[in-house]
């Protein structure tokens, strides 16, 4: 009798633990436990598979279906928040090859990293080249009365070094591409803030931190600081005064951190959240009127630094017209309230009409951060050159010439590389423009 | 399908089990055949007419080689057999290889480069080929009577299991369970399969995973740019990534066979406490040992010719060994610095190792070390110049710094070195042989597996779900 008893109860831990790897499907088909959505770049849900005999014999349905149960997998939210929570318990590491965490639990981002230590270099006669171009671009609308102004959005790694993993390699110092490229353009005198130096120097005195401690992006204050500093800025360019926020009170200080203030802490999706800074949200209100005050149109062309303008006090909306519009990374258009709102009049940038859309603003702020230097400006430099200088044939013709010239100083081994001709050609159209 | 997929675990697996548990016993084997097929046919629908239709050519042969007593007639279809077997699995397998070194060749002796559509590898053939050719032998030799059914005998070439990447179950290991598994099918044995199954499953996502990234990144860097500690840090990486990653199929793959009610000989018996290359290949891939051994060393004479005879037949056993892993110059150079090793074991080494005793574990594991570079190198020219990077040459090299490593793989690296290493305590590895030979549970025992196997599994799962980096290495042979 015992032994049957022994027997059955070991039956009941076999169809227990069969049942473990039974459940996930079972979820995923009931969602019988409504679990918390994961945060941040997680693959999204791959579409149905489509079974035919075409699919089936060439593997895409094979590979479909288990890609879509993959994503649909039942639990799958509370088993990836297990592995994260693990692996940052165990071993302080994110599961984001993306993000990085640092000293006091402080979160960085990848790539700005790399862009302060010096490790995404981009080759100087290119940097000139590219500053030179800049300028020629300002000089080009500033004759059509339209100012052209360069912002250097501050880098979170660069300002709170202090709190880098102590593993990283030292920062090349002067070679960043930041050092390089704005001590070009100061040479070249283009119209420049730095609000990476800025906030070098408001770090020493403000009374609150400039980042938080789980976002990549400056914060509300920093992000105040930044709107009035580019504000200031703009009325000197226009010599008009334009409407401006002012503080109207104590700040608010809060363990919930709002907005952009936890864009790297959310999607960490671990089971306990970690231990948060404080946060600070500066109470702002319009400050009174000035004569003379008018609200420009602005063209905003900016990487995510932008929306700190919009959101957490409404800067643009309040100080710029209401036709301005942001080209985020210079590929989509959003009507400067939300990122929700994209222009109903037309959202692709490269559909748009380049000429008369910049030729009707009053002023264009490009807003760029360091590890997006070698965006050219999100191509919106060379898209205004080309409209402004396009090539002749006699151009084309003395950079065919120089690259030409390139290629035979190569090896016969380099010129086997993979993109050794792109390489080729922006070498030869820099060494072109750069000898004019 | 590999078994560490969301597919396998939690589709396929528990709806195979419930069904395969559901029904009685002389529906058993249907079931587990039509899954094998559906297994196969998931990442091989375009072979699979052709698998099937070389099988039942094989079964055929063989049925008119057991209705025949005249042995001359027998051989006849013996060699036809293996003519048939081993020429598909060299015109699949080797074909594309044979084909571009010709054509290089010609290109060296300026002439223009051959072209041709590259043939297509069938997954798992070299595993089931080295399967129906033991049939084919153990039949031939008397060792075993053929089969009656054609689907069992399909069962055994195709149990899903096994199929794809091991082990590879002799006939005559197998032949009696076939048609009979009562005597496994007991409540206990499902249980330490299933341990088996997670035990293996783990050692795949938690263990090998880990290190795999890191030895993945270390060679993909240009080796000239390593020093010596980074290419050494990078081949030990891929030294446990390989024992815990190919291990832990093997421990899926026996595991859900007990729980089916096979016995699936072992493949792994902790092979880096071995004391010299010899023993090595007694603990490593061990069905592919003995299925080297007794269906063609042995055939080549054995240890029973001249020694000069000998060496060369063990080198040419270890060199094939090498070219059945991959049709590449490196498996062959893999396969041919491990044979190396084993007649010079024979001449003097083991004679060194048993003067050192224990202590020969560790120059063993440095050869082995230096053995894998040949095998992960994506060539001989990729391999020669990283095993460069592994000597101090120049001081520049020798100063390069080590780069960064997370926390986690250190813990990892170490953990798997415990693992690896802990059987060399004699007590240790008999409770771990023990442990996995175990086939009676009193409650309380039970009670512990289960719950080592759910936590086990839950953190598999977790990695499982949380991370796309999941390809089985030995889906490449």
């Amino acid at each position: 009798m015992l032994a049957t008893n022994q027997e059955r109860a070991k039956r009941v831990l076999l169809w227990l633990l069969l049942l473990m790897l039974l459940l996930p499907a079972v979820q995923a088909k009931f969602r019988l436990i409504q679990l918390a959505p994961l945060e941040g770049n997680f693959a999204e849900q791959a579409p149905r598979a489509v079974l035919n005999w075409q699919k089936l014999r060439d593997n895409t349905y094979q590979t479909d279906l288990e890609r879509y149960l993959e994503t649909r997998l039942g639990f799958r939210e509370g088993l990836i928040r297990l592995r994260n929570q693990l692996r940052f318990t165990l071993f302080k590491a994110s599961s984001s090859p993306f993000m990085v965490i640092g000293q006091q639990g402080v979160i960085f981002q990848d790539y700005p990293i790399k862009a302060y230590l010096g490790l995404d270099t981009i080759a100087s006669l290119q940097i000139r080249f590219r500053v030179k171009q800049f300028k020629q671009v300002q000089q080009d609308l500033a004759a059509r009365g339209i100012p052209l102004l360069f912002i250097m959005a501050p880098n979170k790694a660069r300002h709170l070094a202090h709190l880098l993993p102590p593993h990283l390699p030292t920062p090349r110092l002067g070679q960043s591409n930041y050092e390089v490229f704005t001590a070009e353009m100061r040479q070249q005198g283009v119209a420049l803030l730095d609000l990476n130096s800025l906030f070098k120097a408001w770090a020493d005195t403000a009374r609150y931190p400039l980042f938080s401690w789980g976002g990549t992006h400056w914060n509300a204050v920093g992000a105040a600081l930044s709107a009035d500093t580019i504000t200031g800025r703009v009325e000197h360019l226009l010599h008009t005064p334009l409407p401006r926020l002012r503080a109207i009170g104590l700040p608010v200080i809060t363990d919930t951190a709002r907005g952009m203030d936890a864009d790297l802490s959310r999607p960490l999706n671990m089971f306990q959240s970690l231990s948060a800074y404080p946060s600070v949200y500066p109470r702002l209100g319009p400050a009174p009127a000035r004569p003379g005050e008018r609200r420009p149109n602005l063209l905003l062309v900016g990487d995510s630094f932008s929306w700190g303008l919009m959101f957490f006090s409404p800067f643009i909306q309040h100080s710029f017209a209401p036709e301005s519009r942001l080209w985020y990374y210079n590929s989509t258009v959003y009507l400067p309230d939300s990122f929700e709102h994209k222009d109903p009049a037309g959202s692709e940038v490269k559909k748009l009409d380049l000429r008369q859309q910049v030729e009707s603003r009053q002023i264009v702020l490009v807003l760029v951060s360091e590890g997006n230097l070698y965006s050219r400006e999100f191509e919106l430099t060379p898209r205004l050159f080309d409209l402004y200088h396009p090539q002749s044939n006699e151009d084309k013709e003395r950079i065919r010439e120089i690259e030409r010239k390139f290629v035979s100083q190569q090896s016969w081994e380099a010129q086997t590389q993979p993109g050794f001709a792109e390489r080729m050609h922006e070498q030869a159209v820099a060494t072109y423009y750069l000898e004019q | 399908m590999v078994f560490s997929s969301t597919l396998f675990l939690f589709y396929f697996l528990p709806g195979f089990l419930l069904l395969y548990y559901a029904v009685p016993t002389r529906f058993k084997n249907t079931v587990a055949l039509l899954a094998s097929l559906g297994f196969y046919a998931w990442g091989g629908l375009n072979f699979l007419a052709l698998f099937l239709g070389s099988v039942l050519i094989n079964f055929v042969l063989i049925r008119f080689m057991d209705a025949t007593s005249e042995r001359w007639k027998q051989r006849i279809f013996l060699i036809i057999s293996i003519l048939l077997n081993v020429g598909m699995l060299f015109y699949f397998k080797y074909a594309n290889f044979f084909l571009d070194n010709a054509s290089a060749l010609r290109s060296y002796f300026g002439g223009p480069p051959l072209t041709w559509e590259k043939v297509v590898l069938p997954i798992g053939i070299s595993f089931f080929t080295f399967e129906k050719l033991t049939y084919t032998i153990d039949v031939y030799r008397g060792v075993n009577k053929p089969l009656k059914s054609f689907a069992d005998f399909l069962l055994y070439i195709m149990l899903f299991p096994k199929m794809i990447a091991g082990p590879i179950v002799r006939f005559h290991e197998i032949a009696g369970q076939l048609t009979d598994r009562t005597a496994f099918d007991t409540v206990d044995q499902k249980l330490a399969g299933l341990f088996r199954f997670v035990i293996g499953l783990a050692k795949k996502v938690l263990i090998a995973n880990v290190l795999g990234e890191q030895a993945d990144i270390i060679f993909a860097t240009t080796p000239a740019s390593l020093g010596p500690a980074t290419a050494w840090l990078g081949a030990v990486a891929y030294t446990f990534q390989i024992y815990f990653d190919f291990s832990g199929y093997s421990d899926m793959a026996i595991g859900l066979g007990r729980m089916m009610g096979f016995q699936f000989p072992e493949n792994f018996n902790n092979p880096y406490i071995s004391r010299s290359i010899t023993e090595f290949w007694q603990r490593w891939h061990i069905t592919l040992g003995r299925w080297m051994r007794d269906y063609l060393y042995i055939p080549l004479g054995g240890n029973r010719v001249k020694p000069s005879r000998l060496y060369i037949n063990l080198w040419t056993v270890f060199i094939l060994s090498g070219f059945w892993h991959g049709a590449a110059w490196n498996f062959i150079a893999w396969g041919a610095y491990h044979g190396l090793f084993l007649i010079l074991d024979r001449l003097f080494l083991l004679r060194i190792s048993q003067r050192l005793g224990a202590l020969s574990i560790i120059p063993t594991f440095i050869v082995t070390v230096i053995g894998w570079v040949l095998f992960r190198a994506e060539s001989l020219a990729q391999a020669l110049a990283y095993l460069r990077a592994m000597v101090p040459q120049a001081p520049t090299a020798a100063t390069l710094p080590v780069p960064y490593f997370t926390p986690e793989f250190w813990t990892i690296l170490a953990l798997a070195a415990a693992i690896a290493f802990v059987a060399a305590w004699p007590r240790a590895e008999r409770a771990e042989l023990g442990l996995l030979a175990t086939s009676h549970f009193s409650f309380r025992q039970a009670a512990g597996l289960s719950t080592v196997t759910a936590v086990l599994l839950l953190l598999a799962v977790s990695y499982v779900a949380g991370s796309s980096f999941n390809p089985f290495i030995y889906f490449r042979f």
